[in-house]
This record gives C-alpha cells, structure tokens and sequence, in this order.
C-alpha cells in the first residue's frame, strides 16, 4: 500500500470566506473548501513551526507537500450522534445542483443549502477625513457561518464541521500533519476569518472508502472510483471525457504574489453515467487516468 | 469592558422597533463586533500613536495626484502590522502580522432587585479558547440562573429583566469558571455578581436588555429637530464585558518586497505595537455615535493563552 488514508473533521471557529468570482459589490463565497486552499495552509503552518526563528523555506515544503500529501476538498458536515455527516453536490438534470447528506437520505436545493449555510457581512472603508464611509467601499462579503442555521425551529444551535480525506505517501508528513490542530485558511483572515479546529483525525482502515466511495491506495496517485466528481476537474488536461454533465467554470488564482491563469473546469458535484477511476493530483484537481493527455 | 454604550451598526436601517441595528450574529442573534471593524480602529489609532496618521491609516489608495497612501516600508510598524495595500492594479500588498477576531460578548449586564448581575452561558465562555472551557455543555436545566454558593445566593429566586428564575448554587463547573474569568483582569465587583443561564436564556436575556435609545437629527440650518428625524438606535450596554483574541504572527516568517521585516522582530512586538493603541480606544471608541457619547472600551488586561503555541494568542 503506497497510500495511506485519513479522514479530517474540523470545526469553524469564525466565519470562513473562500472566494470566488464576486457578483457586483457582493463577494460570493464557496460553500466547501477546494484542496488547494487547504494546501496552502498546511504547508505555511508545518514550515513556520518546523523552522524556528528562520524565514521558511514556503516553496520547497510546499512542493514536497504535494507530491507526498493529496488532499480531498472539505465539505460540509454536521454531527448527528456520534456520527459526523457529510453534504455533498450532485449536479441533476433540470434542477441542477443538489446537495445530498447521510447516504442520499436528505436532500437540499444549491439554494436551500446555500441559505443554511452562507451569512454575509457589510463593510464599508472609513475615510479618515471625513471619519464617515468612504465613497464607492461599500461591499458584502459572504461567509460560511460558524453555525448551521436551521429550518426545523427545534431551536438547537449545530455547529458547522468541514470534512474531507487526506492520503500520504508511505505516511510522509504523518508527524507535521498529527501536530495541527488549527488552521487558518481562506481570505481575510486578519479580521479573523477562516479559523478553523481539528475534532477528528482518523485513519480510514479496511475496505477504503473515501466519502462512501471506494479507493485505491497502490498506484502513482490515490484512486476514486465514482459517478460524481468531488474536485475540480480541469478540462485542457484531458481529452474529452465522454458523459460528463454538470456545471463549468474558469478557475484561476495566485501563485507566489503573481496570478496563476486559470483554465476551464467542471465543478464538484458533476457527474457521468458510469464510474471512473479519478485519481487526485498535485494541486488537488481529480484526473480521468484514461484520458490523461 | 464597555465603558459606554457601544453601537457598532449593520449599516442598514429596518423598519420596526429599532431602525439602526447592531450587527448579530444570524444563528445565535447575540451581538458582535466584526473583527474588520476592530481591525480599522486599531490601525487608525495605531497610525495615530506612532505618527503616521492619516497617511498610513485607511484603505491605503493614494489620491489621484499620487500623494497619500499605505507607506509600505519594512520599517513601519503600522504597515507591517495591519498589512498594505498599493494603488489599484498594483501588486506587492502585505496582509499584515496580526488578526483581530470578532469581539463576543462575554458577560452581558442585566438589571435585577439585587442591583446589575453579569450574565454568561456555556457558549459564551466555550468561544473564549480558554482550555477548560472548552468541553463545557450547555445546562441540563434551561430555566434556572446558576451562581455561586455564597451570601450572595440566598435568594431563592432572582430577576433578570423581565424573566423571573429560580437559583441554584449546585453547577460544579462554576468555581472554576470565576477563577478563570477573574484571571483575566475583569473587576471583582463582577465577578462577585457573575451568573450562568443556558444558551438559549442568554440570547432571550441580552436581546431584551439592549439599550435602545430615542434620538433626532438636527437641521444644521436652524438648529432645530429635522422633520421626520426621529430615530431609535440599539446598542450593547455600558460594563458588557467582550473577549477578542489577537492572532500575531512571527514577523521572522515573512517578506515585504523580498526583505526582513524591519519594525518588529517577534510576536510579541507585534502585539506590544498592538497594545500602544488601547488608550485611544477607551478615549475615542469604537462604532458609529461617538458624538453622542458612545463606543468607548477599556481592554481589562491582555493574557497569553495557556497552551497557546507558535502563534502569540491573545485576550483581552
Ligand atoms: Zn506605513
């Protein structure tokens, strides 16, 4: 067994901001968290801790971070019991995205998921002139809540957990990984968004399953088989994957303080009329090992 | 601590009971103060403290004629600290050393016929990352105000507002809860008065007990009360105590245009630089009204969390 896998369940200790593309004066927010932001921050937190008083070296972890460590996007999870729970996007044909939780038992609306889920903020700059709003600052920025918001008026209050996969290559990083107990991820953190504390940290034993998903943990790459995606799936990187229905956009983002180009992908919750072995690559997008040009 | 009523709005005006609302927190309905709107005050009173106001204070975008401005040196320590922005379409911002949480209320004053008693709950203390609290469950019984077993609790019952609730002294946890809380710096004469309801009293307790006050514009040409001006405000009410934590960052992890950091070298200078502006918030306050006498806060005492590792945690 090359891989080993773990399961992670964290819970938002403040609100968390994961942009995406803004719609006018509002800053939309995902509601999961994408591999790459996670990466990001695991690799800033194990170089700062393990390097002292010294300037890191952010590039070189980073690097060996992800060719030894692959990440599965983290989803939103509620604990019923002693049972954490996951909700997870289908996209369907004339309803479009759907949420599914407990087995496919429950369901939500992209809508209804999004309003139990998301709260957004007002900002506005202060002009130090002025000491009043300043012209053309204001904004909302959306948020995942740090509390389920719930329809059924029981009055209870549940906290959001975020949940998702962790796979290492012959359990390199096992010992940084079991260190981290808060992380800090998405944007605006200095106003104190996106932390985040681990509540569960276990390995995935036996059978393998990955979001109730079977895996392979021999290959180059961890293996999902299954219908749904649960990443991004990049498009210029593989031929045509035939069957494949869901929603597309263009992702983008940084890369060390320049802009990396984007490119076009399917979004998680797409899905295809038969499973296929998906395996996760370095930045955490899912991969047809098929159809890899 | 609140040493006035602090109003910091939503921004938006509702119709109803109160026009300018406070910003709550959409589950629990219990007021807060975004981290961001702590972070702006802090970095303009900072900018103040250290010479460098209006220049270096706000947004950061220079006026047109390319004067004003974030500095953005290394030896900075307004810029280092809260971070720069350049002018738009620039790149070679810096997101800053340290991150204010949002403040939380942590004890809420109520009025009763023992004179002001200090309200909390489970969820309020659990949010404080004090490591004993952090496993506490809300209360097996929801209608009952628990206190400690002292003179104080002789009455059998106490009113909180308008709910009238019978005490108990039996809730073990509550010894250590004073002990802690006291360690913070806050005053005896609230510990001594210091109260434990449930989660969901303690919404009902401080959203009844708001203070919610009357106002109206004036017309600045005659001096007198605009037509149609009236307005009624909410606000959390003087001596709540609120819990924030500071996030700050070991300056030694990072660059500003591929150099050191000058201003500071260690977490605990970021917070030191921090700490400089305390005295302008418990002048010049926080939130909207300030010229009606409202928004300043005194911080009772800043404590390095136990257990706290690289990052230097902070309470105030
Ligand atoms: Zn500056």
């Amino acid at each position: 067994m090359t891989w080993t896998a773990l399961r992670w369940v964290w819970r938002l200790e403040a609100p968390l901001f994961v942009g995406m593309p803004p719609a006018g004066a509002l800053n939309r927010c995902r509601p999961y968290v994408p591999a790459r932001v996670l990466w990001g921050a695991v690799t800033a937190e194990i170089s700062r801790s393990g390097n002292g008083e010294g300037f890191p070296g952010y590039g070189k972890l980073g690097g060996e971070l992800a060719l030894n460590c692959r990440f599965t996007y983290l989803f939103p999870a509620e604990k019923r019991g002693d049972k954490f729970l996951a909700w997870m996007p289908k996209f369907e044909k004339m309803r479009g995205h759907q949420w599914y939780c407990n087995g496919g038992k429950e369901s939500l609306s992209d809508r209804d998921f999004r309003r139990r889920l998301l709260d957004s903020r007002p900002g506005t700059a202060i002009a130090s002139e002025s000491d009043s709003a300043s012209e053309g600052t204001l904004r909302e920025t959306e948020c995942i809540n740090p509390w389920w918001r719930d329809s059924n008026c029981k009055g209870e209050t549940n906290a959001i957990l975020l949940l998702g996969y962790v796979f290492l290559r012959n359990n390199r990083f096992r010992r940084q990984l079991d260190d981290i107990d808060t992380l800090f991820i998405g944007g605006d953190t200095r106003y104190g968004l996106g932390k985040i504390c681990r509540v569960g940290w276990h390995e995935v034993s036996g059978g393998s399953f990955v979001f109730g998903q079977r895996v392979c943990l021999d290959g180059e790459h961890p293996e999902i088989e299954s219908d749904i995606v649960w990443g991004h799936v990049l498009e210029g990187d593989q031929t045509q994957i035939d069957g494949i229905q869901g929603v597309k956009e263009f992702l983008g983002g940084w890369d060390w303080g320049k802009p990396w180009r984007g490119k076009i992908a399917w979004v998680p919750g797409s899905f295809l009329n038969h499973p296929v072995a998906w395996s996760i690559d370095q930045n955490g997008y899912w991969v047809d090992k098929e159809k890899k040009l | 601590m609140a040493l006035d009523p602090i109003h910091v709005g939503t921004g938006g005006t509702r119709l109803g009971r109160v026009d300018n609302t406070i910003v709550r927190d959409p589950v629990t309905r219990i007021p807060k103060i975004p981290g961001s709107s702590i972070a702006g005050v802090m970095r303009a009173y900072t900018a103040m403290a250290k010479g460098k106001y209006p220049k270096c204070a706000g947004l950061g975008q220079p006026e047109r004629n390319g004067a004003g401005g974030h500095c953005g040196k290394a030896d900075c320590p307004v810029c280092t600290v809260f971070g720069f922005a350049k002018g738009i379409g620039t790149y070679g911002g810096f997101a800053g050393l340290a991150a204010f949480s949002d403040m939380h209320v942590l004890l809420f004053p109520v009025a009763s016929q023992l004179g002001p008693q200090w309200i909390t709950c489970p969820m309020a203390l659990r949010q404080t990352s004090i490591a004993e609290f952090s496993e506490l469950d809300d209360l097996l019984e929801q209608q009952v105000v628990y206190r400690k077993a002292d003179g104080t609790a002789n009455q059998p019952s106490l009113n909180l507002g308008w709910l009238f609730l019978p005490v108990k002294t039996d809730w073990q946890p509550l010894s250590e809860i004073d002990q802690k809380i006291e360690e913070l710096g806050i005053p005896g004469y609230i510990i001594g008065r210091l109260a434990v309801v449930s989660d969901k009293l303690f919404t009902h307790i401080v959203n009844s007990n708001l203070e919610v006050r009357t106002s109206v514009a004036i017309d600045p040409a005659t001096g007198a009360a605009e037509e149609g001006a009236l307005f009624t405000y909410e606000a959390l009410p003087r001596s709540t105590v609120l819990f924030w934590e500071v996030t700050c960052r070991n300056p030694k992890h990072f660059k500003i245009n591929q150099g050191d950091v000058k201003a500071v070298d260690s977490p605990e200078k970021v917070r030191d630089v921090v700490a400089d502006a305390y005295s302008y918030l418990e002048h010049l306050g926080i939130g909207g009204m300030g010229s009606r006498g409202m928004g300043r806060l005194r911080v009772l005492a800043t404590k390095e969390l136990a257990g706290a590792d690289k990052p230097g945690k902070e309470v105030s």
